[in-house]
């Protein structure tokens, strides 16, 4: 039984993998305290499992807190571990898009399975899922709901900022002027599919091509990355994700 | 004679008034409505009330930033680049490098020995390196705006931002916090990143003393000592309220014109 972590700075990914087959898994707040989101992680293995630390025989971690853990680790390289998942749950891929809160991140992998390129957006939020999060609480909207929420837009509109914050007015502003909230989550949902387009161009991007990430769940965004990349995209199933914590179990001796 | 200069941002609006003679009659700064107009003709009122005076008493009025094409008691609207390197030449005839902080942009501004622009640039474009990102990071602190420089100026080791973005930087904050890090020391870290971001708009136009700071950004003493560090020059004081260098210098271009226009009759 081998336990991979992905420390997340909002969310810590866990997932406990049984030869190279995923047995269980479990998403719980970071709250900035990477032990305690561990703790809570084998507290969690325990009550489902019934399995206890002794009973896992490597635990490799990855992301933001992985230095923070005092429990002995691997530790494992983020960019690594989403090329080793992305293979794992589609052979054929060539290519990945890891969508996170805090990170945008597009690999390109051979045929041989390893990572060969990659490209990080880091630096800006307007980037990254943390856009849609800023957006959606100034328009008092769950991100969960854009999905349904956008099939009611009748309106191409343009928004003007390229930064979340001033967007953030923008937006507000736009509201009071009467726009619906449809058509403005819209054409922000199109602003950040196209900011992500151009972070992929900057890698040789490849079917199959597997996304993964808390935006990989937004389906309304996930059909316009598709229309925008002119490619069909397959979701890092059973939850997208996890997608970092499975690769991190799958370095274990014998993974691939 | 009274010339008057208004300039409204995108935060807030400020009023100057000038004798003849180019001396500050009164002043007024407020926080901005949602309408241009309506901010413009409530800062004039009030600054006019001060000295009790009238529309009818200004000679010559002209306006500067964002909404001053719309300002209707204007008789002539100023870019406030250009207003900024008048005013600030004004107040400190040997200053050359003028580095505006608002509440949405910066500007750094260099004019020659006669307070005519030389070169600008300017960042619109991202929140960080502007008067917003110290609101982002003041408010995930919990601290008021006008308390976060006496704070930071307090700090001794400054936390490290791991990057420039405001959304991405008030997050580092929070985990700043849940790591018990000391707001004085976070506040000198907000101060720093807020500096270095501005050094690089700096850099694409170089610099030449004298500086002068102004903006409402100027106002926080730890920013301004964090921009002396990174741009490793001295930054002078000016002895008017910084943030209505803007509206100062459009009131001394009221008086300029007017004048002038007088000359021609």
């Amino acid at each position: 039984m081998i336990l991979g972590c992905d420390i997340g700075t909002g969310f810590t990914k866990a997932a406990l993998l049984e030869n190279n087959s995923l047995k269980y898994y479990t998403v719980v707040p970071t709250n900035a305290n990477p032990d305690k989101a561990i703790e809570k992680v084998l507290g969690n293995i325990w009550e489902s499992q019934k399995m206890e630390l002794s009973d896992i025989e490597e635990v490799f971690i990855t992301g933001w807190g992985e230095e923070k853990v005092s429990m002995d680790h691997v530790k494992v390289n983020l960019v690594n571990c989403i090329g080793k998942a992305a293979v794992w749950a589609t052979p054929t891929c060539r290519s990945a898009l890891h969508l996170g809160a805090q990170q945008s991140m597009v690999l390109s992998i051979n045929d041989k399975g390893r990572v060969i390129e990659f490209a990080v957006n880091d630096k800006c939020a307007t980037g990254s899922g943390r856009f849609l999060e800023v957006i959606s609480a100034a328009l008092e909207i769950n991100v969960e709901d854009i999905s349904n929420i956008i099939m009611s837009a009748d309106k191409d509109l343009t928004i003007s900022s390229q930064c979340a914050v001033f967007c953030e007015s923008e937006v507000i502003s736009r509201v009071n002027d009467g726009e619906s909230v449809a058509n403005i989550i819209a054409a922000i949902v199109h602003a950040l599919g196209r900011s992500i387009t151009t972070l992929a161009k900057r890698t040789n991007i490849k079917k199959d091509c597997v996304v993964s990430g808390g935006l990989a769940k937004n389906k309304a965004f996930i059909d316009y990355m598709q229309d925008l990349m002119k490619m069909k995209l397959k979701v890092f199933q059973p939850e997208p994700d996890i997608i970092a914590a499975v690769g991190a179990a799958l370095h274990a001796r014998g993974g691939k | 004679m009274i010339f008057a200069g208004c300039d409204v941002g995108s935060l807030s609006a400020e009023a100057v008034l000038v004798n003849g003679g180019g001396e500050i009659l009164a002043y007024k700064i407020i926080g901005v409505k949602p309408n241009p107009v309506v901010s413009a003709t409530l800062v004039m009122d009030s600054v006019l009330k001060q000295v009790s005076l009238t529309y009818n008493d200004i000679d010559y009025c002209v306006s500067t930033g964002y909404g001053r094409e719309k300002i209707p008691f204007a008789q002539h609207n100023i870019s406030e680049i250009s207003c900024h390197g008048k005013g600030a030449h004004w107040v400190y005839p040997s200053i050359r490098t003028i580095i505006d902080v608002g509440g949405q942009d910066c500007k750094v501004i260099r004019v020659d020995a006669n307070g005519d622009l030389k070169d600008f640039v300017m960042n619109d474009k991202c929140a960080a390196g502007t008067g917003r990102f110290l609101e982002g990071m003041a408010k995930t602190m919990g601290v008021d705006i006008s308390e976060l420089g006496p704070l930071s100026l307090k700090g001794r080791t400054p936390v490290p931002f791991s990057s420039i973005c405001t959304v991405f930087s008030q997050l580092d904050v929070m985990c700043f916090l849940s790591e018990g890090r000391t707001p004085e020391d976070i506040g000198m870290g907000v101060s720093k990143a807020l500096a270095v971001r501005i050094n690089r708009l700096v850099n694409k136009v170089g610099i030449e003393d004298d500086i002068c700071v102004t903006g409402g950004v100027a106002k926080n003493k730890a920013v301004v000592k964090a921009l002396e560090e990174v741009t490793e020059h001295k930054v002078v004081e000016l002895n008017v309220d910084p943030q209505i260098i803007g509206a100062l210098g459009a009131a001394l271009y009221a008086r300029e014109r007017f004048l002038k226009l007088k000359e021609k009759e």
